[in-house]
């Protein structure tokens, strides 16, 4: 009988909630090998999450 | 700043609240920077307040999962029993986000339809697992026992009716197979090893009048410790179910065994791995070959002694210098046994 650890479910429906905006890549290492990823009608939330993270990379931005 | 890792929960969450608290320092310096530093070209980061508004939103539509993930690792003993409620509130998150999604005010915008279609996709990833929940029985198991809820929960909307009884009747031969036919074998939870008091009542087996009677409830059909617990109205006052069972144990012995094998499964996989941890702590590359019983009861005890606050204080007796060896040897085997039973009476006397 197979528990499954319930935080490990949160991180995977969030994660698969990214993956449906385009937010994080998609991975081919998921639980049970069946990635979807929804052709999302815009790109923004990927742009703007790519933004966030260049700004995070910013070795000299010292807020 | 911080920055979202694919391998770190919540990591996504954290990076988008950091960025909303530096928003205007954020701001400013990218104006500031922009024709100072054309090198670098900062102006590909400018964030636009429509941007702005997309992470506001990801912050809110993450946040409730982001609360209970934290709270279920945080805890040392994250109960089974709440793996239920747990999955009900956070369909219940998705659904307000659905509802939030469809008002006419963010329906008209161009993103909504895409943050509505991935919603819809994490609901369908949770109620993969869901879905796996019915199977293991330790879960509904777990309700059941748990005092101050037992069919409480099933009799909501969330569930269909028939698995209230469905759960019960499944929990209840369980009981009867694995717990109640073993009753001559297993010794009852409330006996411990500390001396038995002298008891009044201990000669009731061999009283003709108490056999008399329990002739009579077997021929009546009396209910067995399920059926009485169910019966029994559910505890009023919010307590932690182990303390619950360890008080009423005597008067459900071989349920309370039930409960302990059933409690023991945990929720998540955070304390155990808090507990390898430890483990770890303590088996020491210098200290390889200690016994697993050695290190289980240090774990325990270490872990009694930071629940009570308390040190352990060695005393170290100088004692007298004139001593002959016989003396000296007695004191060392009286201090030891000293120690040992100390010990002994802390494993004893462990929380469940």
């Amino acid at each position: 009988m197979h528990i499954n650890c319930l935080d490990h479910v949160i991180n995977l429906a969030v994660q698969q909630f990214l993956r449906s905006i385009r937010v994080v890549k998609a991975k081919d290492d998921d639980e049970d090998g069946d990635v979807e990823v929804i052709e999302s009608e815009s790109e923004s939330f990927a742009g703007t999450l790519t933004k966030v993270r260049g700004l995070a990379k910013v070795r000299f931005l010292v807020l | 700043m911080r920055y979202d890792v694919p391998t770190r929960w919540n990591s996504a969450y954290l990076m988008l609240t950091r960025a909303c608290y530096l928003r205007r320092s954020i701001d400013q310096y990218i104006h500031d920077q922009v024709e100072e530093a054309k090198h670098l070209n900062l102006s590909n980061y400018k964030i636009s307040k429509a941007e702005w508004e997309q992470i506001e939103t990801l912050t809110t539509i993450l946040l409730p999962f982001k609360n209970l993930s934290v709270k279920l690792q945080k805890t040392s003993r994250p109960r089974i029993d709440h793996v239920f409620w747990a999955y009900e509130v956070l369909f219940n998150n998705i659904d307000d986000l659905q509802a939030m999604l469809a008002r006419p005010r963010n329906h008209k915008k161009t993103w909504a339809k895409s943050l509505a279609t991935a919603v819809e996709q994490m609901r369908l990833k949770l109620s993969k697992y869901y879905q796996k929940t019915e199977h293991p029985f330790v879960y509904s198991d777990a309700v059941i026992l748990e005092p101050s809820g037992k069919l409480l929960l099933f009799e909501q909307d969330s569930f269909e009716p028939h698995y209230k009884g469905k759960y019960s009747q499944e929990c209840r031969e369980r009981y009867v197979n694995y717990y109640e036919s073993m009753a001559s074998e297993l010794r009852p939870l409330e006996e411990t090893r500390k001396r038995k008091r002298v008891d009044e009542d201990s000669d009731d087996e061999n009283d003709e009048y108490y056999r008399a009677l329990a002739r009579a409830k077997e021929l009546r059909g009396v209910q067995n410790e399920f059926d009485l617990y169910l019966s029994a109205p559910i505890a009023l006052k919010k307590k932690d179910p182990l303390g619950w069972w360890k008080i009423n144990a005597s008067s459900y012995p071989h349920l309370a065994r039930m409960f302990r094998d059933t409690f023991a499964v945990p929720a998540t996989g955070a304390g155990v791995e808090r507990e390898f941890s430890k483990s770890g702590r303590i088996v020491t590359p210098t200290r390889a070959r200690l016994n697993h019983t050695t290190v289980s009861e240090t774990m325990m005890v270490k872990g009694m002694l930071v629940r009570r606050m308390q040190e352990l204080k060695h005393q170290v007796d100088d004692g007298d210098v004139s001593e002959t060896d016989d003396e000296a040897e007695q004191e060392e085997t009286a201090e030891a046994e000293h120690v040992l039973n100390l010990w002994q009476t802390l494993v004893d006397s462990h929380d469940v």
